[in-house]
């Protein structure tokens, strides 16, 4: 397994850990459901931008990483 | 409403925007079948991310999407929005991406069945995969066909039969498509992905205003809390169907080849770093932001409304003028003929490379040919079948996905190395899934509230690693890196 695999491989555990445990079920119905059942139906909107955000950091700092690489690599 | 002033704004938006496709044939000519599916690989970062958006965003945007919230309620906005952004961007098109494009630049490969071609060393798996995405395309051009004959339809007052609106539709598409391929479509797309962008900005701030902003989400939660909570409107989004459903539909789209030879055809390796990014901020946030508004905003003025895929085009049409309502069409059309149009050359390009040309050898100008009449043949066949199936959108569409994203078995192992599958464990797990698949949606209609591309993509899987380990002495040689 070189560089490039372990940087794909990290992004993609930390990413599978996050999405079935906080925004998909099984993770997602602990956090969700009940704060819907409880009458908050702004945590739909808060659950997506916060995976927006979550997405958009989590994939800059992926592609960073294999952007220096590169380079790295190039240099 | 004046009838004539939309279709007028329809169809003339729809022959001004062809005519980059026409241009770009007269700058970039394909002189063999490679540059007629890749573009020749010119096609930039700006372009090809709005190329990669416009074909995403389709009739299921549009239509397809918003019934299915619509029916549902958040369990499928989940589904569906969270799902894309999560699996379909954030497991795919990054990861899967690069490494697709390190190998096009390496052995210009194009499709996914080259890849597979290449690590397996199998070209029947390779016709195969290619079998299959043509069929996974077809359900999904008819889609975009029905959607335009919809949206005629609406507009004119049903003034324009289906078959003139998706003929005319359909000359337009053949004729820039036919010249030059991914080059001619990617610049058609990037002139009609920006009225699209535009307007989808507009119809959410429009359905804010209609829905009385977060108070109308509070009110609806209230007089309707089965729309914000498992199992969802119609009680069918249960979790269990909730993630059967959402991990084969969202892994199929970057699978599919319109969206994967794109990947594989940037012109620099580096922008794949910069798409996952872009369509985050463009299609995840844009286009499903307005499906959402739409959705809540449908409940409220219209609750129970009958036909839910006809939802914003009915909200419109009751409330705006013809002007706006004609620029709505506009980009209607558009999101939907950016995505047929890439769908046909796609599955024509699969069906020529993968299939064809692997059974018999051609010179270079006789595939160019071939290819360009069966994308006019393909483009066809989605008409007709549109008059023989017309479902509900997004039934066919989440069908078609899930289709795609049987291939993974044998795809993702050729992109990421594992060699650990072999070419039979990677075969009858994708005729085993589409077996599967078919009986789970046909015969018996998901079994123990499972959805059927769920069934179809375990059954894969489970096949895959299964022959795999009985078939460890075929397993493919190592990839040079």
């Amino acid at each position: 397994m070189d560089e490039r695999d372990k940087i794909d491989l990290q992004f993609l555990v930390i990413h599978l850990i996050v999405m079935f445990g906080v925004f998909l079920p099984p993770g997602a119905l602990f956090f969700i459901q009940p704060t819907i059942v409880m009458g908050l139906p702004i945590a739909v909107w808060t659950s997506w931008i916060f995976a927006y955000f979550y997405m958009l950091i989590h994939y800059t700092i992926w592609g960073l990483r294999r952007m220096r690489l590169e380079k790295k690599k190039g240099g | 409403m004046e009838w004539w002033i939309p279709v007028a704004i329809i169809l003339t938006y729809q022959v001004l925007s062809s005519i980059p496709g026409i241009l770009a044939y007269k700058w970039f000519k394909p002189r063999e079948l490679y540059d007629y599916m890749s573009g020749g690989k010119t096609i930039g970062l700006f372009a090809m991310a709005l190329s990669i958006g416009a074909t995403q965003w389709s009739a299921l945007s549009f239509m397809g999407f918003i019934a299915f919230y619509y029916l549902h309620g958040v369990p499928g906005w989940n589904a569906m929005s969270l799902g894309y952004l999560l699996i379909s961007v954030g497991c795919l098109y990054g990861i899967m991406g690069i490494r697709a494009r390190e190998l096009a630049e390496k052995y210009k490969y194009v499709t996914p069945s080259d890849f597979v071609n290449h690590f397996y060393k199998d070209r029947y798996l390779g016709i195969l995969v290619g079998v299959m995405l043509t069929i996974c395309l077809l359900p999904y051009m008819q889609i975009q066909l029905g959607g335009v004959g919809y949206i005629l339809e609406v507009a004119s007052g049903g003034r324009i039969p289906f078959i003139y609106g998706a003929l005319l539709l359909y000359i337009l598409i053949a004729i820039y498509t036919f010249l030059g391929g991914l080059k001619s479509i990617a610049w058609v797309d990037v002139a009609q992905g920006f009225l699209f962008l535009i307007v989808a900005l507009g119809v959410g701030a429009y359905m804010w205003s209609l829905m009385g902003g977060i108070s109308g989400i509070n009110s609806l939660a209230i007089t309707k809390p089965s729309l914000f909570t498992i199992p969802g409107g119609i009680g069918a989004m249960t979790a269990l169907y909730m993630l059967s459903w959402t991990i084969p539909v969202q892994m199929g789209w970057p699978i599919q080849p319109q969206i994967f030879m794109r990947l594989a055809s940037i012109k620099r390796k580096e922008h794949i770093y910069y798409i996952p990014a872009l369509m985050i901020v463009a299609v995840t946030g844009l286009y499903f932001m307005q499906q959402y508004l739409t959705w809540i905003a449908g409940w409220i003025v219209t609750p129970g409304f009958k036909e839910p895929d006809k939802l914003l085009i009915t909200i419109a049409y009751k409330n705006w003028d013809p002007i706006l309502f004609g620029i709505l069409g506009a980009a209607g059309v558009a999101a939907m003929t950016t995505s047929v149009n890439s769908q046909a050359h796609a599955c024509a390009s699969v069906f020529v490379n993968d299939v064809l040309v692997k059974i018999r050898k051609f010179d270079e100008k006789i595939a160019l040919l071939i290819v360009r009449v069966a994308m006019l043949v393909v483009l066809f066949i989605g008409l007709c079948l549109w008059f023989v199936w017309p479902w509900l959108l997004m039934t066919l569409g989440a069908l078609s996905s899930s289709i795609g994203s049987l291939c993974a078995v044998a795809l993702l192992p050729s992109l990421f190395n594992i060699r650990f599958v072999t070419r039979y464990g990677a075969s009858l797990g994708i005729i085993s899934g589409f077996i599967v698949l078919v009986y789970t949606e046909f015969i018996n209609k998901y079994p123990y509230g499972i959805y059927s591309g769920g069934w179809g993509l375990l059954t894969a899987v489970i096949v895959c690693i299964i022959v795999s380990l009985l078939t460890q002495k075929y397993k493919p040689a190592p990839l040079e890196k």
